[in-house]
């Protein structure tokens, strides 16, 4: 077994890593697809980190990881993109910027912040400093660990979403390093385009196992015109450590607005925090364990291989499978991180 | 060999019904082309399925035949989507115009792709709700149409384009299966099939059905008209509107040559000296104090309009004076069509900052080339609509509103815009691709294509450039004009 970092600094740096390696594993994504043994590697780490500031009974047992599933290849690389971390264009009369996928959301949003913008995807009640703000900011400390690539591959809801939008909404165009090596780029640095296929919408939520997304450019927002974010937060979670539990055990689940109630019932004080517009629950939801089996609801969990993707339709994954072949026949990029390939 | 028209009619009839196969010249005529006119070409037939499985027994008919196929909803699209590249049968969504299920709970609406925009949010308006794309062409345009252009409309600078609406499609795939992508919940796990097939110009397969989101219908709304006496003035206000942190529902701008064709049309007046209008609307439903946010932001919207020398702003009292002001921007295309007997529509965007310069561009080339040029666009998204007029009969007014149009959208381009924002590729534009796009990226847009499609059947000759076959038919359908 051989395992090695690669910390590029730039996207062409990371196509070449991507060139000359059988088998990669990206980003922040990593954790959730990496082979038994590097899992090993970081688990201590890991669950140290979470663990920090948390009380006993929530904290993280390191063999929650589970990772029995997932495939163990001979050798691969762990590819950090904490060095591709720069904004590369920011104008603020056309509202957009272009940054690497590699800065973490915190940094881009004291970045933005300092040119009155915001991009309204955070799990936290407005912003510091908000006018209308409670000044409770759970998100912060999920946006000063984790890089925008974690989120954008994970399509992770969050606070904003019933008043501004999913990821989806806010990507514009991307920069990607496919299987093979190539640079290419999908979508557009304009608010508005429909030239040729969304592939900057299509991977998203694609967990790095289609391509590497190394750059993004995103519609942001004038902070002034920021809706106070809706979510509300457990007792349990505004009395303090509110960040660490938002992160620590976190299952996301989303159901139809209608099942919301009966959603909240399974939940009880184990439900951390909630929009009832979108129907998502930020609950503490252990790996293996069931959630309330409710039609056309999902679940995204953290640290938990197979169970972390639940895709029940054969049609779909038989579509999955088509696309991972096309894009990844080799199975090269973050094998394990979507559970069905 | 080809199969004789006879023989498809007869064997599609057998599929469906006679009544809904149509053929012949008066046929093949009305299908040869959408409302992009420059180029066309002849279906040989034209089916009209009741049902997804009709569409699906149709599909499989084509792939078993070796017959091109494609989809069409209203025909108004501005791009020759809808065209049918290298003929073959034309399926028609026209019967299929069904609201299939409305769930207020959740805030969704499913309905059967031929269904016309607006009467979705016709079917829920008294609920206070309305699917928010809302393209000029609403009344007739289709659910289907909408999907497969990701169609846009005034009123996307708030409320985005259709990709933004569309949770789930049902969709007969270009091998003739019927596959349910998405549904009612948004943004679950796995790959995400729903962005690739909406915008993708019905190329990936032929939506049927499709689940929408349904949008709060704002509980205040102020719309305001300003009248500019340069459209340099008008343009200027937009990017500063942007940049004050105030984002308008609309945003919208119509230079001289739209009021020329809306007075010529129906009688309409504006101030003496206006070169343009710019439409400017504000909503909200923010449960306390939507009103309050409505005036708020037409108060900016207004200093800064009369900061950039407006001559005159009307704001409107009530709905019938809202309606009043939303005229010239309704009927600006329409009343186009009393100018010249075609029309041209280009539809290239450039970021927002860049319009004053770039409609002095619009203006130059349409100068250079001798073609009358009229603006109406989406100014809030920096998404510009020259209008060309002139008469398609004549080869040498055809070539330069092609030559003129393709200057405009490299321009675009070279400000760091793109080739189209909300009219599609289809065949206008599917030799500007290379422009916007590297070799390298048309290959990854070639994977996502293969996914669904990896024949040449499914509506040929779109989107992707120099595809098999097409070279050679692209110089029959412009062999009308040229």
């Amino acid at each position: 077994m051989v395992v090695r970092e690669e910390c590029p600094k730039s996207t062409e740096e990371l196509a070449e890593v991507v060139r000359r390696e059988q088998t990669v594993i990206c980003g922040a994504s990593g954790p959730f697809s990496m082979p038994t043994p590097y899992l090993e590697a970081i688990r201590s780490k890991s669950t140290e980190r979470l663990n920090r500031g948390l009380p006993d009974d929530l904290k993280l047992d390191s063999s929650e990881i589970d990772t029995s599933q997932l495939p163990a290849p001979e050798s691969y690389v762990h590819i950090k993109m904490s060095e591709l971390s720069s904004i590369t264009k920011l104008s603020k009369e056309d509202l957009v910027v272009s940054v690497q996928a590699g800065m973490s959301l915190g940094r881009l949003q004291d970045e933005l912040a300092e040119h009155d913008l915001c991009l309204p995807v955070s799990l936290q009640s407005g912003y510091p400093g908000q006018e209308d703000s409670d000044e409770f900011d759970a998100g912060t400390w999920l946006m000063d660990i984790n890089p925008l690539e974690w989120y954008v591959n994970f399509d992770l809801p969050h606070g904003n979403e019933s008043l501004h939008g999913s990821w989806r909404d806010w990507i514009l165009g991307m920069t990607v390093v496919l299987a093979d090596g190539t640079i290419a780029k999908a979508g557009s640095s304009v608010v508005k385009n429909v030239a040729g296929y969304d592939l900057h919408r299509f991977l998203i939520g694609a967990r790095g196992t289609l391509g590497i997304v190394t750059e993004l450019t995103l519609k942001v927002l004038p902070r002034k015109t920021l809706l106070p974010c809706p979510v509300q937060f457990s007792p349990k979670v505004r009395a303090g450590n509110g960040p660490a539990l938002i992160d620590a055990k976190i299952g996301i689940h989303r159901v139809p607005r209608s099942e919301f109630q009966q959603a909240m019932e399974f939940y009880g004080g184990r439900a951390l925090a909630w929009d009832s517009e979108t129907g998502t629950i930020w609950a503490d939801l252990n790996h293996d364990e069931s959630s309330p089996g409710i039609s056309g609801g999902w679940v995204v969990r953290r640290f938990c291989g197979p169970r972390n993707l639940e895709v029940a339709d054969p049609a779909m994954v038989k579509l999955m499978r088509r696309a991972k072949e096309v894009f990844d026949p080799g199975h090269k990029l973050n094998p394990g991180a979507m559970g069905i390939f | 060999m080809p199969i004789p028209e006879d023989a498809m009619v007869s064997q599609l009839s057998a599929i469906l019904s006679p009544d809904q196969v149509l053929s012949g010249p008066s046929v093949q005529r009305a299908y040869d082309c959408d409302a992009y006119t420059v180029d066309r070409s002849k279906p040989t037939a034209v089916v009209m399925p009741d049902s997804t499985e009709q569409v699906a027994a149709v599909v499989r008919w084509c792939v078993a035949n070796e017959v091109p196929f494609t989809g069409r909803g209203a025909g108004t699209g501005l791009s020759g989507g809808a065209l049918p590249a290298l003929g073959g049968v034309v399926i028609s969504t026209k019967r299929l115009t069904q609201i299939l299920e409305i769930d207020l709970e959740n805030r969704c609406l499913k309905a059967q792709a031929g269904i016309a925009n607006k009467r979705i949010s016709d079917s829920v308006k008294t609920e206070g709700l309305h699917f928010a794309p809302d393209p000029s062409s609403q009344t007739v345009s289709t659910l289907g149409g909408n999907i497969a252009e990701n169609a846009g409309g005034p009123h996307t600078l708030k409320y985005g384009v259709t990709a933004q609406h569309i949770l789930g499609v049902t969709l007969v795939d270009p091998t003739g299966e019927i596959l349910e992508l998405g549904g009612k919940v948004s943004g679950g796990p796995g790959f995400d099939f729903v962005s690739l097939v909406v915008g993708s110009e019905g190329t990936l397969g032929i939506v049927t059905e499709a689940w929408v989101k349904l949008t709060p219908l704002p509980t205040a709304v102020k719309t305001a008209l300003a009248a500019f006496s340069t459209v340099r003035d008008a343009t200027e206000s937009v990017a500063v509107i942007i940049a004050s942190g105030t984002i308008p529902a609309a945003l919208e701008v119509m230079d001289k040559g739209i009021l020329h064709a809306l007075e010529a049309a129906f009688g309409l007046k504006y101030p003496v000296g206006t070169a343009a209008l710019l439409l400017v609307e504000c909503d909200s439903n923010d449960a306390d104090s939507a009103h309050e946010i409505v005036e708020r932001e037409m108060e900016t919207v207004e200093a800064i309009c009369r900061a950039n020398r407006a001559m005159e702003i009307s704001v409107a009292a009530d709905e019938a004076e809202r309606q009043r002001l939303w005229t010239a921007r309704k009927k600006g295309v329409g009343a186009m069509g009393r100018i010249a007997p075609s029309i041209v529509t280009h539809d290239g965007v450039i970021p927002r900052s860049k319009l004053p310069d770039m409609l002095d561009f619009v203006y130059d080339v349409a100068a250079r080339h001798g073609v009358g040029v009229a603006n109406l666009f989406h100014a809030g998204d920096g998404n510009l609509h020259p209008c060309f007029y002139f008469d398609d009969r004549d080869p040498v007014q055809v070539k330069a509103v092609v030559e003129a149009g393709e200057e405009i959208i490299r321009r675009c381009l070279e400000l760091g815009g793109s080739i189209t924002g909300e009219h599609g590729i289809g065949v206008e534009k599917i030799d500007l691709m290379p422009l916007m796009f590297s070799e390298d990226d048309l290959r990854l847009q070639a994977m996502a294509k293969s996914i669904f499609n990896s024949g040449e059947l499914c509506n040929p000759c779109k989107v992707l450039p120099n595809q098999k076959s097409c070279v050679e038919h692209k110089k029959r359908w412009r062999g009308v004009a040229w």
